[in-house]
């Protein structure tokens, strides 16, 4: 029985993955402040499961998760063109808002805080993803192909694009790239990847409704790249694994229930503090936090 | 960083493990309640009244038994995790809790866990196996409020509800309903952590309401009177079952007297009786809302575990084989699927810091 909560937590772990090195595409290897990763992994959610719940296959519903997050990804890139650094934050902050306020309110679609229940598991070629050992592989597989197609981004002559507008912009222009086409398919593909991350959020949990996807969720999205490092995938994983497990072992020490959550946000203060402290790189980051 | 890795893995492998110790047998319940967050009023109170079901379970039947809590936050993706770590490490046999239930339903039905639970969506025992509901549901309490305010003669409300899964789903059925014969001059909604209510309450100021049907957490009530009184808002008052807290009544000084509000019969039997003296006696407060209710579903948890030797079905069989059992909260028959046969809301009025029975000064 063990191993069922195990697999639980490397489900979680694996979700996480998708989510932060997808962060990582815009904020770490481009340079954006993009505080609106969780509409991204909203959006996916709820189009994942509403078209789950309305018979479509999985395979539609988690590749629409990721085409509409990218749509609106790119949709965001356009008012915010002229915005860098916080202003930046600010604007999709206002986003991460926006997107909350209509999953809360637009209640004959989402069926606001009453939530979506009952969503698929999903189903593949006739096989069922009940059990989590198969939806751990299932998700283990996605979380892989993400990888590497972010890491074949980064790594093409695209990717060495996106590292010259973060590091500098004018400098970029100079050589003739279009840094506002960078930035804005960074965005796409970045929210893509927490498109895909939500629609197996959504199917996974089976529930979803707006409270998952507040500001609360983007603070351990945000701890892991900042502690995995900017600009690095590996470092990334990494700091997924440390800061969705780490808070675990807290429910067996003994402390009162009531202790363990704002143990938790303690966990997450103390380690970006340690991390920005003597490490300011992160683990295996490559560009420093500014 | 290998070292870093390397402590990491240690610490929490030596954790988990732990954590898996073989332990001699025992009765073992788990209870997801909001300790901390928006909520953590209801879960202080509703942890408590646990606490002396415990006692009163193991006094009874001379049992060992434990409790686990699990802190939720009433955060969806901390339930889960919460729930499967109750479910497969801890191995309980049932789960309490008294909001954000749909969540993890699916986990317990997977593993033949029984769930008791005070929370009203409809759709909890509707969709799913295995629940055992102690509180009626949204859908039978917001019919009978808004018959209710109607037959007082009051034909035009404005509604303003909290967000949330029991704020938005109890203002949902109370407006469909209350739209057949009367009307719904407006409705609003606020966040469960709103403490400035005055648009809101300005708006209400400008219609033509009779009256206003408010749905908040308990400690958001003193907040809505203090600001109402300020603005010089003088409108009937009716409110949902959460105003029925002692908080409310010291933190509003007098302002909730003459509220009407639905709460289900409050019984005196010696069991309540003896409920309020020992939570009375052990934490030198009065139960607060619900606190009855959650106390009756750790009673129910535990007996059925002990009547059952922690078979479900067996535990079902007992559960639905009870008639009229007598709880804290009142007498309890469970239907086919898992809701409280005849216990219904009636309506009671706050007069002079205290809750009493009735729609006088209506």
């Amino acid at each position: 029985m063990f191993e069922a909560y195990l697999i639980h937590l490397l489900i979680l772990v694996v979700i996480y993955i998708i989510l932060s090195i997808s962060l990582q595409l815009s904020m770490g290897f481009t340079g954006l402040f993009n505080f609106g990763h969780i509409a991204f992994y909203c959006i996916g959610a709820y189009v994942s499961a509403l078209l789950a719940l309305n018979g479509y296959p999985f395979i539609i519903c988690i590749l629409a998760a990721g085409i509409i997050a990218a749509v609106f990804g790119l949709f965001l890139a356009f008012p915010t063109k002229k915005l860098k650094g916080d202003y930046l934050a600010l604007a999709t902050l206002g986003f991460s808002f926006v997107v909350y306020a209509v999953a809360l309110n637009w209640v004959e679609l989402t069926r606001g805080p009453l939530g979506l229940p009952g969503i698929p598991k999903p189903e593949i070629l006739g096989f069922v993803f009940s059990d989590n050992l198969y939806f751990l592989i299932l998700a283990g597989v996605i979380a892989i192909i993400s990888y590497l197609v972010i890491k074949w981004i980064v790594s093409s002559p695209f990717g060495i694009v996106l590292e010259s507008v973060r590091d500098d912009e004018l400098a970029s222009k100079t050589l003739g790239k279009n840094s506002f086409k960078a930035k804005a398919y960074a965005l796409a593909l970045s929210a893509f990847f927490a498109g895909i991350a939500g629609s197996l959020y959504a199917s996974y949990i089976t529930f979803i409704d707006p409270s998952s996807f507040t500001l609360l969720q983007l603070i351990p999205v945000l701890a892991i790249i900042i502690i995995g490092g900017l600009a690095s995938l590996e470092g990334t994983i990494i700091a997924a694994i440390i800061i969705v497990l780490l808070p675990e072992p807290l429910r067996f020490i003994g402390f009162p229930s009531s202790v363990v959550g704002p143990a938790r946000q303690i966990i997450y203060a103390l380690l970006l503090l340690i991390i920005l402290l003597f490490r300011p790189k992160g683990i295996k980051g490559k560009v420093e936090l500014e | 960083m290998k070292k870093i890795i390397l402590v990491f893995a240690l610490v929490l492998v030596s954790l988990l493990l732990f954590g898996c110790t073989e332990q001699p047998k025992k009765i073992k319940v788990g209870a997801l309640l909001p300790l901390t967050g928006s909520a953590a009023s209801y879960g202080d109170t509703w942890e408590k009244a646990l606490s002396i079901a415990l006692d009163d379970f193991e006094a009874d039947t001379n049992v060992s038994a434990e409790i686990l809590f699990e802190d939720t936050q009433l955060r969806p993706e901390l339930t889960v995790s919460a729930a499967q770590k109750l479910i497969s490490l801890n191995k309980v046999t049932s789960i309490i809790t008294g909001a954000d239930t749909l969540v993890f339903l699916p986990i317990t039905e997977n593993n033949n866990v029984l769930v008791f639970t005070t929370a009203s969506n409809p759709d909890i025992t509707l969709k799913h196996k295995y629940v055992f509901r102690i509180n009626p549901s949204d859908s039978e309490q917001g019919v009978d409020m808004a018959r209710r305010i109607f037959e007082l003669d009051f034909s035009s409300t404005a509604v303003m509800a909290f967000e949330g899964e029991y704020g938005r789903g109890l203002s949902s059925v109370f407006i469909n309903e209350f739209s057949k014969k009367g009307k719904i001059v407006f409705s609003e909604y606020f966040s469960d952590t709103e403490s400035d209510f005055r648009s809101i309450l300005a708006k209400v100021k400008n219609s033509v309401a009779d009256s206003l049907f408010v749905i908040a957490l308990d400690n958001q009530y003193p907040a809505i009177l203090r600001q109402m009184k300020e603005m010089d808002l003088n409108i009937k008052v009716f409110a949902s079952e959460t105003i029925h807290s002692d908080s409310v009544l010291t933190d509003s000084n007098g302002l909730a007297d003459g509220i009407n509000f639905f709460y289900y019969p409050q019984t005196d039997s010696n069991i309540r009786k003896d409920f309020e003296t020992k939570y009375y006696t052990k934490y030198n407060s009065s139960p607060g809302p619900f606190a009855d209710s959650i106390y009756d579903a750790g009673l129910l948890a535990l007996y059925s575990d002990y009547f059952s030797d922690g078979n479900y079905l067996k535990a079902i069989d007992y559960l639905h084989s009870l008639t009229n059992w007598e709880g804290a909260s009142g007498k309890l028959t469970f239907d086919s699927n898992g809701d409280p046969i005849g216990k219904y809301f009636q309506l009671y009025i706050i007069s002079k810091d205290k809750f009493v029975l009735g729609d006088s000064n209506v």
